[in-house]
């Protein structure tokens, strides 16, 4: 499908995608040549949308509906209508969907609370230079000692950004942004993912590279957060993103 | 935003997606409404898994099943005669044009006489101005079953306009 109007201007549909997932192939040229489609960018980025209120099952993978029922009582003051709610329960637990297909998975943290935090969210997108090109790279995808990678990051609000490498011996290492004081760097929104100034080659330690990005409301340094990520959880008030890679 | 492929529960559909699923809810509905009618439609969601093939990105599905899910929405709501009439144009979409007659039609009265699949045809094609092959894409038909479905469109609505070209 394109992403293009028979007029010429991106779909609305082009538009979602773009918010949600940063990038969308044949869109570049026309956002940096067309105001108008960059003003409605700007404005399905800006629009004030309520906090999506928890659905009331499944709030945790892996759990079928029914189980996880009791843990996520609906949630009144989230919703407008509290009985569609539990009638969707309901329906999800009679129609006990859970659909066996691809997808990119959730990007948006939940607090303990089980409510969104609004906005607090970030993409991160990893490329292999080749020169006169770069291919993206998804999770699972193989790498070479030598490679030159670079990083794109969305996030939806303002705040601080780092992204850390951990290679398959679990060594930490900064890859943006590469200053000697290991201070994250303060960002503006950026609803569509934006090309980082900075790029890393690849050493040559076989196995599982994860690379994170970390996107907190408040500076924080290198040492604040690799002790978390290591433990596989996510700093307080923060969110993250990982792409892990297969380095050969 | 993993890339790596996961199991896709409603759960997962409705936090990735529910914000731009209530985006599209807002070009029909204002806001005071919109969020129950985003519960709708997740609801249709589970109940409509089953038709979901994975040919397409789920939120083509899902944009697709909110715009008729919304279309169903106001044809049951009598009282409205103008499609989009009490919402108007939102920020983020090109203004609604009625710079055809058949769009004038459509969007006017149309909308709510002919057959849902007919009427979510004519919202993708004046409405969000999409060509013919990507409404086919994104409804499971061919460009030619939509070329055709418009060609009759585009017949009523003459009809409907006293044969005005």
């Amino acid at each position: 499908m394109t992403p293009f109007r028979r007029d010429g201007h991106l779909t609305d549909l082009a538009l979602d995608q773009l918010l949600e997932d940063g990038t969308l192939e044949g869109t570049d040229a026309h956002l940096e040549s067309c105001a108008v489609c960059r003003d409605r960018l700007a404005a399905a980025n800006a629009i004030e949308l309520p906090v999506l209120p928890v659905l009331p099952f499944a709030e945790k993978r892996g759990l079928p509906p029914q189980a996880s029922v009791a843990a996520q009582p609906a949630q009144p003051a989230a919703a407008n209508r509290p009985w569609m709610w539990a009638a969707l329960l309901v329906t999800a637990a009679a129609a006990a969907v859970l659909l066996a297909v691809a997808v990119p998975s959730v990007d948006e943290p939940v607090d303990p609370d089980g409510i969104r935090i609004k906005g607090a969210s970030v993409g991160l997108q990893v490329f292999r230079d080749e020169g006169d090109r770069s291919e993206r790279l998804r999770s699972g995808d193989r790498i070479a000692a030598g490679d030159r990678l670079g990083f794109r990051v969305r996030n939806r609000t303002a705040g601080h950004l780092m992204i850390v490498g951990v290679d398959a011996r679990s060594e930490t290492y900064l890859c943006y942004p590469q200053g000697l004081d290991g201070a994250s760097e303060r960002v503006d929104p950026a609803p569509v993912a934006t090309q980082l100034p900075e790029a890393i080659r690849m050493d040559a330690t076989p196995g599982s590279e994860r690379l994170i990005a970390i996107f907190c409301p408040q500076a924080f340094d290198y040492d604040d957060v690799v002790g978390e990520l290591l433990d596989g959880t996510v700093p307080e008030k923060c969110a993250v993103d990982e792409v892990v890679l297969e380095k050969l | 935003m993993q890339e790596s492929p996961a199991a896709l529960d409603v759960n997962a559909l409705y936090q990735r997606h529910g914000r731009s699923v209530l985006r599209r809810i807002r070009r029909f509905y204002p806001e005071e409404v919109a969020m129950d009618v985003l519960q709708e439609v997740f609801i249709k969601a589970i109940e409509h898994a089953g038709t979901y093939r994975g040919d397409a990105p789920p939120l083509h599905w899902l944009y697709g099943m909110t715009t008729r899910h919304c279309l169903q929405r106001l044809r049951d709501e009598k009282r409205r005669k103008q499609l989009l009439d009490e919402v108007g144009d939102v920020p983020w979409s090109l203004p609604i044009t009625h710079d055809t007659t058949e769009a004038r039609v459509f969007l006017g009265q149309l909308w709510a006489t002919v057959d849902e699949d007919l009427a979510q045809i004519g919202v993708h094609y004046y409405l969000d101005g999409m060509s013919q092959a990507d409404i086919g894409e994104l409804l499971g038909v061919t460009g030619r079953t939509i070329s055709n479905r418009i060609l009759a469109l585009q017949q009523l609505a003459r009809d409907a306009a006293g044969g005005t070209p």
